[in-house]
C-alpha cells in the first residue's frame, strides 16, 4: 500500500495527505488503493487513540482529514465502497435508544468501527424498541449497541434487552450499551454484556466479542 | 438568617476552608427529580411555574439537604418562551419532544468557521443578526436588521434603522421578544420567590446562575464540538481571540448574578476540558488558561467558584494544584476519589462520592457502603457529599438511605 500516505493522515498532516493524494490520482494510480492506504491510516489514528497517545481532537481531525481526500478521490472511483450499499450482514447493529437524541458518541464509535473494519448499521437517534428489534432479527447481528447519555433512558435499554431475551435475540447477540450513563452499575441493573463510558476501548472490546463469538462458534 | 440556615451555612464554609465542620454536608443536586417525587409530568415541569416551584419546595423541605440545585438547570427558560422564540437549538418536553422525555441540546455548527471573522470584527452585530436566527427561527427578522456599526451615525443614521425597524419580520420578531419576556420574567420571579422562602426556612441554594468557560460557550454554542476541535487545528489563534472577546462575559456574568441574587456561590460547568477531548498540550493552550484565570478572577472578587467537573480529570488534577486553596468547591463526577484527596485535600473542597446510576439501580445497602467509603476516604474534611451529577431518576429509599447514611458515617 502507499505508505507515505497512510502515515501522513497517521501524523493528521492534511496538506501533506492531500498532496500525496493529488500525485496518486494524477498518475493513476488505482483508486481502490489509494482509498485503502487512507484506512489504514485512519486505523493507525483509531490505535493511537486507543493507546492514549491521540484524544477526541485528533479522531475528529482525522475524519475531517479523511472526508477532504474523498472527495479528492470520489471522482476518480468507478464505484464507491459503500458496506451498507452492498448490503453486507453487519457485524454491529447500533442505534441511539428512544427518548434519546444524541450522536455525537455514537458517531465516533462507528467511525472508529468502520475504521477498523467492522461492518456497522446505523439505526440512528431516538430508536424504538420495535426498531431495534426488528432490526436485529432481521440482520442476525452478532452485537447490538444501544447508546445513551439519559439517565432518563435506563429503564427503556432494560425494557429492550429484556425484549431481545423473550425473542431469543439475545442467546446470539453480545448486548454494548455505551453513552455517559452507561456505566457499571447500569450494566448490571439493564442485563447488558458490556458497558463504556467512554470511546477509548471500543476498538479492543468489540474485537474481542467478535473473536470470543468465533471461539464458541467453532465449540 | 434563621438558626437553621447559619448552622448550614457554617457546615458549608468550614468545609470550604478545608476545616472539619459537625458533619459531612450533603449536596443534593435534584434536577428532574422533584418532578417524578411530585407525580407531575416533565412537560408540566416545563410549562407550570407554579406546579414546578412546588415540587421543588416540597422536595427540598423532605430531604432537607445542606444544599439543593437552582430549579432552572434542567428547564433553561419555561417552555412557553421556546415555543414563542421557536428554539432550534434544544428539543424539550411537550414542545418538540414528547410530553415525559428530558430536555436536550441539538449541538450544530450555528457560527461556521469562516465566520470567525465577522464575530472577532463585531461579536455582537455577529450574534444578533447571524447566530440568533439561526438557533430562533421566530427570531429570523433579525437578519434584515442592517449593521449595528450604523448607529455610529447617531441621528443621522434614523433613516437606515427606521426602513429596517419597518420590515414585517423585524416587526414580529421583536413582538415576539416581548411575548417571550412577560414569560420569562414569570418563572424568574417565581423561582426567587422560592429561593427566599426556602431561606427562610433554613435551606441554601448551592448556586444561582451557570457561568460557562469561553471554551465551552463557543464549543456548545457557536460551532459545536466538532466544529471548536477542528478549529483548534486549523484556525487556533482565532478560537484563541474569540475566547478573549467572551471572557469578560463570562466573568461579568458570574458577578452580576452573584450581585442579583446575593448568592456567591458561581456554578461553573465544564465540558470539553475534561480528560480525552483535547490533548494536554491543546488543554494548556485553549482551556486550562481561562479555566485558572476564571476561578482566580472570581475569587478576588470575593467569589466562591463551583467549577464541575465532568467526566473524568485524572490527566488534568495536577494543574487543579495552582488553584487558591481553600477557596472553591470542586465538584467532580467520575474522578477516583482517592486520588481526589490525594492531590486536591489541601487546595479545594471536594463534592463528590455517590455515582447517579447508583440511587437508580442500586440497594440500600449497596448506597450505604459507598457512602462509607466515600466518607472515609476525605476522613469527613474538606468534602461535600454529592452525586456524580445532577439527578434525574432516583429511588426514593435510595435518597433517603444516602443522606441518612451520610449524617451517620460522617458523625461518628
Amino acid at each position: 500500500m502507499l505508505e507515505p500516505l497512510s502515515r501522513a493522515i497517521a501524523d493528521l498532516e492534511l496538506e501533506k495527505a492531500a498532496s500525496l493524494v493529488n500525485e496518486y490520482v494524477d498518475k493513476r494510480f488505482n483508486a481502490v488503493d489509494i482509498i485503502e492506504s487512507c484506512r489504514i491510516g485512519v486505523e493507525l489514528v483509531g490505535k493511537r487513540y486507543q493507546a492514549g497517545e491521540y484524544y477526541l481532537a485528533d479522531l475528529v481531525m482525522s475524519e475531517a482529514i479523511f472526508k477532504e481526500l474523498m472527495e479528492i478521490i470520489e471522482p476518480h472511483l468507478v464505484k464507491v465502497v459503500d458496506h451498507e450499499q452492498q448490503n453486507l450482514a453487519p457485524h454491529v447493529l447500533i442505534g441511539t435508544i428512544q427518548g434519546d437524541i444524541h450522536d455525537l458518541g455514537k458517531s465516533i464509535v462507528i467511525y472508529l468501527l468502520r475504521s477498523s473494519g467492522f461492518i456497522v448499521r446505523d439505526l440512528g437517534v431516538d430508536v424504538s424498541i420495535e426498531d431495534f428489534v426488528k432490526e436485529a432479527k432481521s440482520s442476525s447481528a452478532p452485537i447490538i449497541g444501544i447508546c445513551f447519555l439519559l439517565t432518563n433512558c435506563v429503564s427503556t435499554v432494560k425494557e429492550l434487552i429484556d425484549t431481545l431475551e423473550k425473542e431469543g435475540i439475545r442467546n446470539n447477540a453480545t448486548v454494548v450499551i455505551g453513552g455517559y450513563a452507561a456505566d457499571e452499575a447500569t450494566r448490571n441493573y439493564v442485563g447488558a454484556d458490556y458497558s463504556a463510558t467512554t470511546t477509548a476501548n471500543v476498538i479492543p472490546l468489540f474485537e474481542s466479542i467478535i473473536k470470543l463469538n468465533e471461539v464458541n462458534r467453532d465449540r | 438568617m434563621n438558626e437553621k440556615y447559619e448552622q448550614k451555612r457554617k457546615r458549608i464554609d468550614d468545609t470550604i476552608a478545608l476545616k472539619k465542620p459537625d458533619h459531612v454536608p450533603i449536596f443534593l443536586p435534584q434536577s428532574y427529580l422533584p418532578a417524578r417525587t411530585e407525580g407531575i409530568t416533565l412537560k408540566e415541569a416545563h410549562y407550570d411555574v407554579d406546579a414546578w416551584v412546588r415540587a421543588n419546595k416540597n422536595f427540598v423541605l423532605k430531604y432537607d439537604p445542606d444544599m439543593y440545585f437552582f430549579i432552572e438547570a434542567p428547564i433553561n427558560g419555561a417552555g412557553q418562551v421556546h415555543d414563542i422564540l421557536g428554539t432550534l437549538a434544544m428539543k424539550w418536553p411537550g414542545g418538540t419532544l414528547p410530553d415525559d422525555v428530558p430536555f436536550q441540546f441539538v449541538e450544530g455548527e450555528y457560527m461556521l468557521q469562516g465566520e470567525y471573522d465577522h464575530f472577532l470584527d463585531d461579536p455582537s452585530d455577529f450574534l444578533l443578526r447571524v447566530f440568533t436566527p439561526r438557533v430562533f427561527k421566530n427570531l429570523e427578522g433579525f437578519s434584515k436588521l442592517p449593521p449595528l456599526k450604523n448607529l455610529a451615525l447617531g441621528c443621522y443614521g434614523t433613516p437606515v434603522y427606521g426602513m429596517a425597524m419597518a420590515a414585517p419580520e423585524v416587526v414580529e420578531s421583536i413582538e415576539r421578544l416581548m411575548e417571550m419576556s412577560k414569560h420569562a420574567l414569570n418563572f424568574t420571579v417565581k423561582s426567587g420567590q422560592l429561593y427566599a422562602e426556602l431561606a427562610a426556612e433554613g435551606h441554601i441554594c448551592a448556586a444561582n446562575a451557570p457561568v460557562l468557560h469561553p471554551f465551552d460557550i463557543i464549543s456548545d454554542m457557536l460551532r459545536g464540538m466538532r466544529g471548536t476541535m477542528l478549529d483548534m487545528f486549523q484556525v487556533p489563534d482565532k478560537l484563541i481571540s474569540a475566547m478573549e472577546k467572551l471572557y469578560p462575559l463570562s466573568l461579568g456574568g458570574a458577578i452580576g448574578a452573584a450581585q442579583a441574587t446575593g448568592n456567591n456561590q458561581i456554578f461553573i460547568p465544564l465540558h470539553r476540558g475534561a480528560d480525552g477531548f483535547m490533548s494536554p498540550k491543546q488543554f494548556e493552550q485553549f482551556y486550562w488558561p481561562y479555566l485558572k484565570k476564571l476561578i482566580e478572577d472570581l475569587v478576588n472578587a470575593n467569589l466562591v467558584p463551583m467549577p464541575f467537573f465532568e467526566g473524568t480529570y485524572e490527566q488534568r488534577i495536577d494543574y487543579l494544584q495552582d488553584l487558591p486553596a481553600g477557596k472553591c468547591i470542586g465538584w467532580f463526577d467520575r474522578s477516583d476519589l482517592n486520588l481526589l484527596k490525594e492531590k486536591l485535600g489541601d487546595i479545594m473542597c471536594v463534592a463528590a462520592g455517590m455515582p447517579a446510576s447508583l440511587l437508580q439501580t442500586g440497594t440500600v445497602e449497596s448506597v450505604r457502603k459507598q457512602t462509607k467509603e466515600a466518607v472515609n476516604t476525605f476522613e469527613g474534611k474538606g468534602f461535600i457529599m454529592t452525586s456524580s451529577t445532577v439527578i434525574d431518576e432516583a429511588k426514593p429509599e435510595l435518597l433517603q438511605a444516602w443522606i441518612d447514611a451520610t449524617r451517620e458515617f460522617s458523625s461518628q
